[in-house]
């Protein structure tokens, strides 16, 4: 155990866990984007920034990775900080001018105007879909392409990804909602990955609950029989 | 974009993995050697390479498009460099660019349909007195006008 003080408040943490981890189970609340708990911390956005005294010494930090310490005073909504998200913020919407969820970032956070050039991506290449596909559903179907300004999120040569089975895990983890999923004529449907597949009815209810790609991925891991994967959650 | 054919994909990519001892983590290496062989990274070995060294095809990907030194593209007979830098930009390089831009109708970074040419800039290479310098498979054309251009290219076409 761990004791440190975030915001003027005593917090018992466990050793070995974040800042962020230790201030969300105290109920205090640091922004974040980049961040999702089943994934590894990557700190690419910055956005959690705080400020942690060590002995003598303050320094900043990306509370997504900041390990805890005994005796540790973290600050996180100091004039300081409040400038940097804001100028994060700004940066981010300067790339992505167009998105509606920096947009209420914006707001919330009284960024009133963009100062940069403006871009026109509709990422903010935080790398959530990224490693979530590759941490969590464990099949890399998308990955980085290029590096500086160049750099972005894609497939392979921008060519459907075989690996990819559209269950949408990385839609679901974008923070900024870049990532859209449709249902159409019985297909579900991802132009960003260049990728389409037919989608399963639950053989009870009738109701399109996956796609043939997921339908053969549970499969080939789980070894069931079909029929018993035929049915959807509720039906199960 | 000219078709190449590319033979033998499999058992090259598993004559230079051997090379680092099947070593994954040596990647820039083997996709060095592989390029080194190909003049470029065709997909098909990016593809193997992922195949034998069991590492998605995204990282593969990435690391292909990461280094400027990799290209996926197929790269000319001769690659063109004409430099940018700024005594040659003063000494009107723009113009000499301009010009092959125009008589080889690609952009910097491109290859010509026949895969004949690859047209580069670079910025200095270090013999500014030279200016405009262009270098062609490594071999450096000083005080290059505009007008020179095309005698240049027929030079190269004609080898
Ligand atoms: S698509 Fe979304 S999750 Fe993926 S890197 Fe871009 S912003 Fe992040
Ligand atoms: S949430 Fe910590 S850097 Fe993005």
């Amino acid at each position: 155990m761990v004791k440190l003080i975030i915001d003027g408040k005593e917090v018992i943490a466990e050793e070995g866990q974040t800042v962020l981890q230790a201030a969300q189970e105290a109920g205090i609340y640091i922004p974040t984007l980049c961040y999702h708990h089943e994934v590894k911390p990557y700190t690419a956005c910055r956005l959690c920034m705080v400020e942690v005294t060590k002995g003598k010494r303050t320094r900043f930090v990306t509370a997504c990775d900041y390990p805890v310490a005994e005796g540790m005073v973290v600050r996180t909504n100091t004039d300081k900080i409040q400038r940097c998200r804001k100028l994060i913020i700004e940066l981010l919407l300067a790339q992505c001018p167009g998105l509606p969820r920096l947009q209420e970032l914006a707001e919330r956070f009284g960024v009133e105007k963009v100062r940069f050039s403006k871009g026109e991506s509709d990422c903010i290449l935080c790398g959530l879909c990224v490693r979530t596909c590759q941490e969590v559903v464990g099949l890399s179907a998308i990955g980085f392409e290029g590096r500086g300004f160049t750099r972005r999120v894609c497939t392979p040569f921008d060519e459907a990804s075989d690996p990819c089975i559209l269950c949408g895990a990385c839609a679901y983890v974008c923070p900024v909602d870049a990532i859209p999923v449709e249902e159409v004529d019985g297909y579900r449907v991802m132009e960003r990955w260049h990728k389409r597949s037919k989608l399963v009815a639950c053989s009870k209810c009738g109701r399109y609950f996956m796609t043939e790609d997921e339908l053969r991925l549970l499969k080939e891991k789980t070894g069931l029989p079909e029929e018993s994967l035929r049915l959807c959650m509720d039906c199960r | 974009m000219a078709q190449v054919v590319i033979e033998g994909v499999e058992e090259n990519v598993r004559e230079v993995m051997a090379r680092y001892g099947n070593n994954p983590a040596r990647m820039i290496e083997i996709l060095q050697d592989l390029q080194d062989l190909y003049g470029y990274l065709p997909k098909e070995v990016l593809e193997e390479v992922s195949r034998q060294t069991e590492v998605p095809l995204t990282r593969v990907y990435h690391v292909a498009t990461f280094f400027k030194a990799f290209t996926l593209k197929p790269r000319g007979k001769y690659t063109i460099q004409v430099c940018t830098g700024t005594a040659c930009h003063v000494k009107g390089s723009y113009r000499v660019l301009e010009r092959f831009e125009d008589l080889l109708g690609v952009r910097p970074g491109d290859t010509t349909d026949d895969l004949m040419f690859t047209l580069e800039t670079v910025n200095c290479v270090g013999c500014c007195a030279l200016g405009p310098v262009v270098i062609i498979n490594g071999k450096y054309h000083g005080h290059v006008a505009p007008v020179q251009v095309e005698s240049l290219i027929k030079e190269y076409r004609e080898r």
